[in-house]
């Protein structure tokens, strides 16, 4: 067993290990630059569609309070300001394509979630769960445990194994894919997908 | 089986161009292709909308298959005496453990092998890269030299429609992208001569094919056709023959031999796991630096205890990567990056070696407009952005299109005991020990990449405002790619080589070996073209010895 692999089977739970392990290879391999992996997504991920809440496409996969938290969390993640965020966009879809590429994806969310609610009753005890915070508490929870390097101890202090950090790791890539491969964030952005090519590729951009 | 007169084993540009000589002199050819065949329309990269996380035809389970069939020894630990060469992305390094954690091998499995993924650069080795060892006194001198090789060369831009400026290429050169011309105008002020690469890739209608759309998604498989890959440049042209048939989804494992000696057979599994046997009067190993050694030395026998064709004890020995330096630059202006080739230019002004280098040989440079993966918004927002709330988005606003990577590809210095060997452990899905690769750097590698970091920040010094996002090393992201060359050296000591220049092997008159594995040095750049020129040279040659029955054993 590799120094690497001993020290991830030591703080990550066997259900989200092979999870765990299909991102950080993923991403590894984007670094590296290599064909296919480059997204994130290993290549494989939803054609995500115009609309939110497709519940239809999470049938037998996720609960109704399941599928909202999956919105909710998305909704930090990408939030609406001048122009729409993942309220807009099918993240449910994307989980369930995700989902069905690899069971490990679902055993993550659901020892992630399970585990956010344990914390949250201990951090926030009088509320009711991730969907009763305030915006500003959802975004105080998705610092702590997301970008754990940032400034609270909260993360070793309530998540030592790092089950957290990489149940939003997953749900942020999940949620960028969705969202910036959709026509609204082309929108966004003014970016033109290549469908018809770049003709005018070696003027300054605004023109092709 | 039906028997043939040549079965090459592998479609890339070691076996397409042989192919396609030999198909077209009359022999009959089968060519054994451990993939499928992909048509274009497959490559839905440019074609759809969410194109980013579209599944495309080399990204499938199929093609997926067989990629991770290599393994690793513990490697290197990169320490705290090279803290320049850490590989960092977005201030935080990327390798946590401080070790050279694998060697990515990427292969895709498919006709036309590593050219459906390659970015087509098609430069030509720079004639002293033939002669290292004379010239800088260090690794070995090739068996042939660059005006031997000329010919050939010139033959293979030929048929690729190469575009470029360079050796009277048969279309003109790619006008610059617009970010390119934003790093050459700082080249120009350093006082070096960067311009447009010669690239397999048609800037104009050519036999058939159209010009290229610039959307610089070249290493997802070209849907125009443009580029210019093996599959749909040599092959077909073999095909026209009549003399080439193909066997897709064939697992090569190892060659058999006769009580004399010579070739007899190729052994392989078919797309439904039946061990089917080849034979063929002559037989060719193109299966890329990462499988021809191990199919050498799988096919070991009592009268050949140390592998086929390895009296010498150098299959597998001298293998060399591409030493990269990639920094990822974000420009304080819109440059719309994410439109060209994957790599229109080069920098060719430190390819040779110089004297006022801590280092014998050198490198190219040259802008990636791909910036290794970095096409679209998902790439942007999963690699470099924020990753949540409004400043994501704001991030993504300000500064998606203006990635630029600069590029460095140095030459690495063969060393025996790089290596690839059997491995004792990891098997493949018939059972079948995979390929252990070997590979570390030595002191002329690190400080050529010292070197390269150097240059690197000299360029960033004369650059436009701009922002610096990572910075990636060979020496901690060890990254073979389609790139890896070595292993089945050609020389002219059969003492201290494989095969010969032709890719004959020594101990074996009826085997060639002609893909990346018989570089004894790597030169710098791409190798296919280099490949595709040696391969066509091996096909004159074994069109005129096997009318002499040289061939045969000895």
């Amino acid at each position: 067993m590799s120094e690497e692999e001993a020290s991830f089977r030591s703080i990550v739970p066997a259900s989200s290990r092979r999870a765990f392990l299909g991102w950080a290879g993923m991403t590894a391999a984007a670094l590296a630059g290599l064909p296919g992996c480059g997204d994130g997504t290993n290549g494989s991920a939803t054609q995500p569609e115009s609309n939110a809440d497709k519940t239809a496409s999470t049938t037998g996969l996720l609960t109704r309070d399941e599928a909202s938290l999956l919105q909710s969390i998305a909704q930090v993640i990408i939030p609406k300001d001048e122009s729409p965020g993942a309220e807009s966009v099918d993240v449910l879809g994307a989980f369930a394509h995700r989902a069905e590429l690899s069971a490990d994806v679902l055993d993550l969310f659901r020892a992630g979630a399970e585990h956010l609610d344990a914390i949250l009753a201990d951090l926030y005890p009088s509320a009711s769960g991730y969907l009763s915070l305030s915006q500003e508490q959802k975004e105080y929870i998705m610092s702590a445990f997301l970008d754990k390097d940032d400034g609270t101890i909260l993360h070793k202090t309530h998540d030592p194994d790092g089950l957290l950090y990489y149940f939003f790791l997953m749900l942020f890539d999940v949620t960028r894919s969705a969202f910036y491969n959709s026509e609204i964030a082309y929108r966004m952005l003014g970016y033109t997908p290549p469908i018809e090519g770049y003709p005018r590729y070696a003027e300054k951009p605004g023109g092709s | 089986m039906a028997d043939a007169d040549v079965c090459i084993v592998g479609s890339g540009p070691g076996g397409g161009p042989l192919a396609m000589k030999l198909a077209q002199a009359g022999f009959k050819v089968v060519l054994l292709e451990r993939g499928r065949r992909y048509r274009r329309e497959e490559y839905l990269h440019s074609h759809k909308q969410g194109w980013e996380v579209t599944t495309t035809a080399m990204q499938d389970d199929e093609a997926r298959v067989g990629q991770g069939e290599y393994s690793w020894p513990e490697s290197d630990v990169l320490g705290d005496e090279h803290p320049e060469l850490r590989s960092v992305s977005n201030g935080k390094p990327i390798n946590r453990l401080g070790k050279i954690g694998s060697v990515s091998v990427l292969r895709v499995l498919g006709l036309g092998g590593s050219t459906l993924h390659y970015q087509a650069l098609a430069e030509r080795l720079h004639p002293h890269a033939f002669k290292i060892h004379s010239r800088d006194g260090v690794g070995v001198d090739w068996p042939v030299d660059y005006d031997t090789l000329a010919p050939y060369y010139k033959e293979a831009e030929s048929i690729l429609g190469v575009s470029g400026p360079r050796h009277e290429a048969p279309l003109p050169a790619h006008p610059l992208s617009y970010a390119t011309q934003w790093v050459k105008r700082a080249s120009d002020s350093l006082g070096y001569a960067m311009e447009a690469s010669n690239v397999a890739i048609l800037s104009q209608p050519y036999q058939g094919r159209g010009p290229c759309k610039k959307t610089s998604g070249c290493v997802r498989g070209c849907p125009s056709g443009a580029k210019s890959s093996v599959d749909v440049t040599f092959i077909p042209a073999a095909e026209k023959t009549g003399n080439l048939r193909i066997e897709y989804h064939s697992h090569v494992y190892a060659v058999q031999t006769r009580p004399d000696g010579s070739a007899d057979a190729v052994l392989y599994f078919d797309k439904d796991g039946k061990e089917q046997k080849q034979k063929a009067a002559v037989i060719v190993l193109s299966a890329g630096t990462a499988e021809s050694s191990r199919l050498l030395l799988n096919s070991q026998t009592a009268q050949f205890p140390d592998g086929l064709a390895n009296s010498s004890g150098w299959v597998g020995r001298g293998v060399m990567q591409s030493m990269s330096v990639i920094h990822g630059l974000l420009a304080e202006e819109p440059l719309g990056s994410y439109r060209g080739l994957a790599g229109d230019s080069i920098l060719r002004d430190f390819m040779d070696s110089d004297p006022a280098n801590d280092f014998a040989r050198g490198y190219h440079m040259e802008v990636s407009q791909a910036g290794g993966d970095m096409l679209g918004p998902n790439s942007y927002a999963g690699r470099l952005a924020p990753r949540w709330g409004r400043k994501g988005k704001d991030w993504m606003r300000s500064n998606f299109g203006n990635y630029v990577g600069l590029v460095a590809a140095g030459e690495q210095l063969p060393n025996p005991d790089n290596r690839i060997q059997l491995c004792p452990v990891v098997k493949d899905r018939f059972g079948l020990p995979v390929s252990r690769i070997r590979l570390r750097f030595g002191e002329n590698d690190i400080n050529m990449m010292k070197g390269m970091r150097r240059r690197m920040l000299e360029f960033r010094g004369a650059l436009p405002a701009h922002s610096v996002v990572e910075e990636i090393y060979a020496y901690d992201m060890a990254y073979g790619g389609p790139e890896l060359r070595g292993g089945c050296r050609m020389g002219l000591d059969a003492a201290a080589s494989v095969v010969n220049s032709f890719g004959q092997c020594h101990d074996v008159p009826n085997l060639f070996v002609m893909d990346a594995s018989v570089f004894p040095s790597g030169g710098t750049g791409l190798p296919s073209l280099t490949i595709e020129a040696l391969s066509l040279r091996a096909g004159d040659y074994i069109i005129k010895e096997s009318r002499t029955g040289s061939l045969k054993a000895k």
